[in-house]
């Protein structure tokens, strides 16, 4: 294995900053990590052989892996179609339709919106065969995904923690932006008060002395919300939420590492 | 009086050490509680961070909209300035230690700003 992709997976299971929702475990906020880079990824750190349930919202689809191989689906909520002529089939890299068809239904999966949480049981089919299946690795070069992401920054991980506490969000560093993610609408209301208002609103920033801070300012955005500006030592997330939410926000800031 | 509107929340809210109204179109503190610990120019700074923060009537610091709350919290300090409704240049300063009850605080604070900005 190439040492880089050694070191990301030690890094991921090393991870301490694992999230939780009524005890299932959360792998994606429904954009980041992907959906399917998440689901590629439990396949790809689970050796032994497993049921994965995936659910997002009230959707929800099982698949079988194991040796780090996707095996194949077994069960799928009543809300995603063209199933049933996968129920059981195990994958091979020979069978173009079947695999194109499992790529459709995890893209209806991910279709879905909210946080993403997987759940690991004991397979109660296709688990005995041991060599069935098309490795993680192979998958995502044959749907071109990118596997190996690099590790989240302790923002970017503040930030998928809160996400049902805001609406969009732009991460800064050096001064420029490197990543984004939200609501369309309220996204571009936030990169406008950026690019505009951002003089003016360092200013406020340089009240956070210490290297760790949030501002929140209820209704800046005016008819699209607030905004909150969360700082690190090298990092600094705008954030755009619901002015109830401003308490909520704050609270998770001053639970959370950063 | 101001004074006792502000040490009764002051009573309330213990965490928060410094309750001053301030005017942001002299950005000027016009009164605090009798406990505040700040000394003159601390109040001064504090004003003009609350005219930084939500930003003059007319003039948001941030966005197209005119704030009425803003938070700033460092590990250390929390601090809030609320806006009066109806008088925009009326502001509550609330310097605080991190433990607040945040919610709880606006709920109070809010009726307080208004008793005093409406001079009642």
């Amino acid at each position: 294995m190439d040492k880089t992709i050694l070191a990301q997976k030690l890094a991921a299971l090393s991870s301490a900053g694992d999230t939780f929702a009524n005890g299932l475990r959360v792998i994606s906020d429904g954009a980041e990590p992907p959906v399917l880079t998440a689901i590629l990824s439990e396949v790809d750190m689970t050796v032994l052989p497993r049921k994965l349930t995936f659910k997002m919202g009230e959707s929800e689809i099982t698949l079988v892996a194991g040796g780090r191989r996707l095996r194949g689906l077994v069960k799928a909520s009543k809300d995603i179609k063209g199933v049933i002529g996968h129920l059981g089939k195990a994958l091979n890299r020979d069978d173009g339709a079947l695999l194109e068809g499992l790529r459709g239904i995890i893209d209806q999966f991910s279709a879905t919106s909210g946080r993403m949480t997987v759940e690991s049981d004991e397979p109660d089919a296709m688990g005995g065969q041991t060599d069935a299946g098309i490795t993680a690795a192979d998958l995502a070069e044959i749907w071109m995904v990118e596997l190996n992401s690099a590790p989240k920054s302790p923002l970017q991980q503040f930030l998928r923690d809160s996400a049902d506490l805001s609406d969009a969000w732009v991460v800064m560093a050096d001064g420029a932006e490197t990543t984004h993610h939200g609501d369309g609408e309220k996204l571009n209301a936030l990169k406008d008060a950026l690019a505009n208002k951002w003089a003016t609103f360092s200013e406020s920033v340089d009240q956070l002395t210490g290297e760790s801070g949030i501002i929140a300012l209820n209704n800046a955005l005016g008819d699209q919300g607030s905004i909150a500006i969360v700082k690190t030592s090298n990092e600094a997330a705008v954030i755009c939420y619901s002015t109830g939410n401003m308490a909520d926000l704050h609270n998770a800031w001053s639970a959370s590492s950063l | 009086m101001a004074t006792d509107e502000l040490d009764d929340l002051h009573s309330k809210f213990p965490q928060c050490e410094t309750l001053a109204f301030a005017d942001l179109s002299t950005e000027m503190i016009l009164v605090t509680n009798s406990a505040a610990p700040q000394a003159r120019e601390a109040l001064d700074a504090l004003c003009a961070d609350a005219a930084k923060s939500l930003g003059k009537p007319g003039t948001p610091n941030f966005g197209d909209g005119e704030s009425d709350t803003a938070l700033i919290a460092t590990r250390d300090q929390l601090t809030i300035f609320l806006r009066a409704d109806g008088e925009p240049t009326d502001v509550l300063c609330c310097v605080c230690t991190p433990d607040l009850d945040v919610p709880a605080f606006l709920l109070a604070a809010r009726p307080t700003l208004q008793k005093i900005s409406n001079g009642s």
